[in-house]
């Protein structure tokens, strides 16, 4: 069995990243890929382009080497995913890593705790091959999963991750070579057969066209799949949080990386979400408010073993950091943290964990106090909070609200303003993110009114204070927020908006019906006459997806179904939802939750 | 090995190895206790991601499923005068799969195969399926050959000049005029890294004619040209498959 430094599995956008920085560390790397090229899903997966963020450090350095030589000025967040396909792989092999393609890693070997290597199969040969260190940057985590790290997928409420997408590879006339469609094509669980399969069979259909005359530029389906988020390992020690940064100081402890985004969520079931990431969103409206992400080291140090690193999506942060932290420029720098410190442990004999931080943290090329930027950003005076409450843009004042403005004060900035004013009802939005119910008149009267008013401040998906009104009752649990549903769900929504009015009054029914034991009764009532109809459907209209991402019905039965178990009432949603035609996904998630 | 065969059948009577047009005709005429393991997420990748442009479009096809599959492509303007689009395909069959229910895994890893009984991995781990056969349907050379396809563009939407000069450039036509393919005949034992070498060593020397053309993709999988065409593939599937 041949030996290395560090073993690479997986080589896309981690993955090339950490071996060529291990080999130029000195390391002896190989890499192991299942599929036949480098750099995954950014280069000929067809999602080659940046997201707001250009590369760092060491990331950059690359694009800057094969950019510059090759005269394409990268002066824009395009990346030509072909050359940098062919670039990524000539750098590995100058570089000394020793690729192997068509190669599937299966299981690791152990000693203990200890990862010594890995086995894997390519053109029908299985072999073995140790290393010092293993990297797994599989994305999928299949090392991780083959080694026993504790792992933890999706959100709290039902631990579903976001849509996915069916990559179709197009030619753009404004670049030079091609890139994905980007739209939703469902959602799926890249873990479970065979409802992986269904799914991805089906998502196959939308890319059918009666007349392909008007599809000439679409050119080749993607050989991966377009998954935004999946297991994530747990780290050793705490795992970083969305709570850390926008309700604690934002530091994260030795920074491998900084991600300068927007929470780029495309999940449009919000209502289902985590309760902070609801108020950011649906609250408070800042979708796209971006902010620096800082990613502390330990986030590629799975808990339990040792001689394995994981550097992907599958980094140990919590799922809502994830909206922000899945960006390829991070998985970048997940790879190059994870290549020097995996090389430096090779030539010390240590542990990649126990390699000092200041060994390696300048070949990162990190940002200087970036989050200088996010603690500006909260430091507004209460004067001027208040002037902005009382303005169009009104986001960045809430949420500063929420954790430095006293709810006395805001209680008197309420009283002050006139009934209806923008002060007043912001002032209401605000005093309910601290869970101050204070301004529920407000919100009622903005529910009753359907107020269509949606401030200005994010760069797209404002919200109309109607429904956000809603939402904050919910929130709060206020008894009223059951007739406002009902009238809702009963009669017909305001057609502007009818999917979050329906979305949030479910929603809030559940949160009153979890609050108020005295009135469930009530609650379940109204929530079976709606999800136990087959019939009814409800289409997600946040954002342009194909119609197979529009229904949203199946998920929000499931959450009625799992409050009317909580509850102890017997009900008939689950055979309601069987009938009205859910997805593989759906239907696999149906029974994983126990709703049928 | 940890074998977890709670969502895979203990049992079949076939296992196809490819959920190629090949491989998805075996299945088909195999019937219902038949399982096909596909390494790829994409049914008939041997033709959509290897860009493989086919030929002899208008051959007769025995089987009637066949048949009706290059109907609908012509219908669907598809195919049009000898000329695939090659994303067009994946839609195509995966209808045809979902209509007839074919039980293809995707992205299953095959560890061993022996005359009863694979093992693999599927996404949801590791797997062992006995059978009565195993049927590979997976590409191979045959002459000692293969051949990798790369979709080129004229960035100024020009065409190639009729018989313009072009030695050793094997190029086919796409459906409209600015793109072409061209396949670069490789040793079947040429590994990835050294057929990209190739390609562009080649491409470096390329004729005046190609000169302002650029690369914009090159295939994710090599081409074998085991069948002329995805629907002869299909075909030849379904004719051996019940065998």
């Amino acid at each position: 069995m041949k030996h290395y430094d560090v073993i690479v599995a997986g080589f896309g956008t981690a993955g090339t990243i950490a071996a060529i920085a291990a080999a130029r560390e000195g390391a002896s790397v190989l890499v192991l890929e299942r599929g036949h090229y480098a750099g995954g899903v950014h280069t000929g997966g067809g999602v080659a382009s940046y997201y707001i963020q250009r590369p760092i450090g060491f990331m950059k350095e690359l694009d800057d080497l094969i950019h510059g030589k090759k005269e394409h000025a990268l002066d824009s967040l395009y990346v030509p995913g072909e050359l940098n396909k062919q670039e990524l792989e000539r750098i590995a092999l100058e570089t000394g890593v020793e690729l192997r393609y068509g190669a599937a890693v299966y299981d690791v070997l152990r000693e203990g705790d200890r990862i010594t290597g890995v086995r894997f199969v390519q053109e029908g040969t299985q072999e073995e091959a140790s290393a010092h260190t293993v990297i797994d940057a599989t994305a999928d985590a299949i090392l991780c999963q083959r080694a026993g790290v504790p792992m933890e997928s999706g959100r709290e409420t039902d631990r579903t991750s976001m849509p996915f997408t069916n990559i179709m590879l197009k030619c753009y006339n404004d670049i030079s070579d091609l890139a994905a469609m980007n739209f939703d094509a469902g959602r799926i669980d890249q873990y479970r057969e065979p409802e992986y399969s269904k799914t991805q069979m089906q998502t196959h259909l939308v890319h059918q066209h009666e007349d392909w005359s008007q599809f000439r530029d679409v050119i080749v389906p993607g050989d991966l799949v377009g998954v935004r988020e999946g297991l994530r390992i747990i780290p050793k020690g705490k795992p970083f949080t969305l709570d850390d940064v926008l309700d604690g100081s934002g530091d994260a402890e030795e920074p491998i990386g900084f991600v300068w985004s927007n929470l780029d969520t495309h999940a449009n079931d919000m209502p289902l979400e985590d309760e902070l990431i609801q108020d950011w969103m649906i609250g408070a409206s800042m979708w796209g408010i971006q902010l620096w992400f800082p990613v502390p080291r330990n986030a590629i140090h799975p808990r339990g073993v040792r001689g394995l690193l994981a550097a992907g999506r599958h980094l140990g942060v919590g799922h809502n950091l994830n909206y922000a932290q899945r960006m390829n420029p991070l998985m970048g720098m997940l790879g190059a943290a994870a290549g020097y410190s995996a090389a430096i442990a090779a030539r010390k004999g240590v542990d990649a964990d126990a390699v000092p931080y200041a060994d390696f943290v300048e070949k990162l090329g990190l940002p200087e106090d970036p989050l200088a930027y996010n603690r500006k950003l909260w430091s507004i005076p209460e004067d001027e909070i208040r002037a902005k409450l009382d303005s169009d843009e009104p986001g960045i004042a809430m949420w500063t609200a929420r954790r430095k403005v006293p709810a006395a004060t805001l209680k008197s900035w309420y009283d002050e303003a006139e009934p209806g004013s923008r002060l007043r009802r912001h002032t209401a939005m605000a005093l309910a993110l601290k869970g101050d119910a204070s301004g529920c008149g407000e919100l009622r009267a903005m529910v009753r009114e359907r107020d269509e008013y949606a401030p200005k401040h994010s760069r797209k998906y404002n919200h109309s204070r109607g429904y956000v009104a809603l939402y904050f009752l919910g929130k709060l649990a206020d008894p009223g927020c059951v007739e406002l549903a009902a009238d809702l769900l009963k009669k017909n929504a305001p057609a502007s908006h009818p999917y979050e009015y329906a979305s949030n009054a479910i929603a809030a029914v559940i949160k009153a019906g979890d609050r108020h034991a005295e009135m469930r009764q009530a609650c379940a009532e109204l929530l079976r006459s709606v999800l136990e109809d087959p019939a009814w459907r409800l289409r997600s209209r946040l954002k342009g997806t194909v119609d197979t991402m529009k229904r949203m019905d199946a998920l929000f039965r499931c959450a009625g179904a799992l409050a009317l178990r909580r509850w102890g009432i017997p009900n008939r949603i689950g055979e309601a939802l069987i009938a009205s035609g859910p997805d593989p996904f759906e239907e696999d998630l149906a029974h994983k939750l126990g709703c049928i | 090995m940890n074998k977890n065969t709670s969502s895979f059948p203990d049992r079949v009577e076939t296992v196809v190895l490819g959920a190629t047009w090949y491989g998805c005709g075996l299945a088909f005429a195999a019937g219902r206790n038949t399982l096909v393991l596909e390494r790829s997420i994409v049914p008939g990748r041997e033709f959509s991601l290897a860009l493989e442009p086919g030929s002899l479009w208008d051959a007769p096809l025995a089987s009637p499923e066949a048949a009706s599959l290059r109907e609908e492509a012509v219908r669907r303007n598809a195919l049009v005068q000898g000329v695939m689009q090659n994303a067009a395909l994946t839609p195509i069959l995966a209808q045809w799969c979902l209509q007839n229910e074919l039980p293809i895994r995707f992205t299953c890893d095959v560890l061993n195969v022996s005359p009863h009984a694979v093992e693999f991995q599927a996404v949801d781990g590791l797997h062992r399926v006995e059978c009565s056969r195993v049927l590979s349907a997976e590409p191979s050379p045959r002459n000692g050959k293969k051949y990798l396809s790369i979709l080129i563009r004229e960035p100024n939407g020009t065409t190639l000049e009729p018989g313009a000069e072009r030695p050793g450039f094997r190029l086919f036509s796409q459906c409209v005029p600015d793109r072409l393919l061209w396949q670069l005949e490789l040793d079947a034992a040429t590994p990835w890294e050294k057929a990209r070498a190739i390609m562009l060593e080649r491409w470096a020397q390329r004729p005046e004619a190609l000169k302002k053309w650029s690369i914009l993709f090159s295939a994710s999988e090599f081409s074998f040209r085991n069948d002329d065409n995805p629907f002869s593939a299909l075909d030849r599937g379904i004719q051996e498959g019940g065998r």
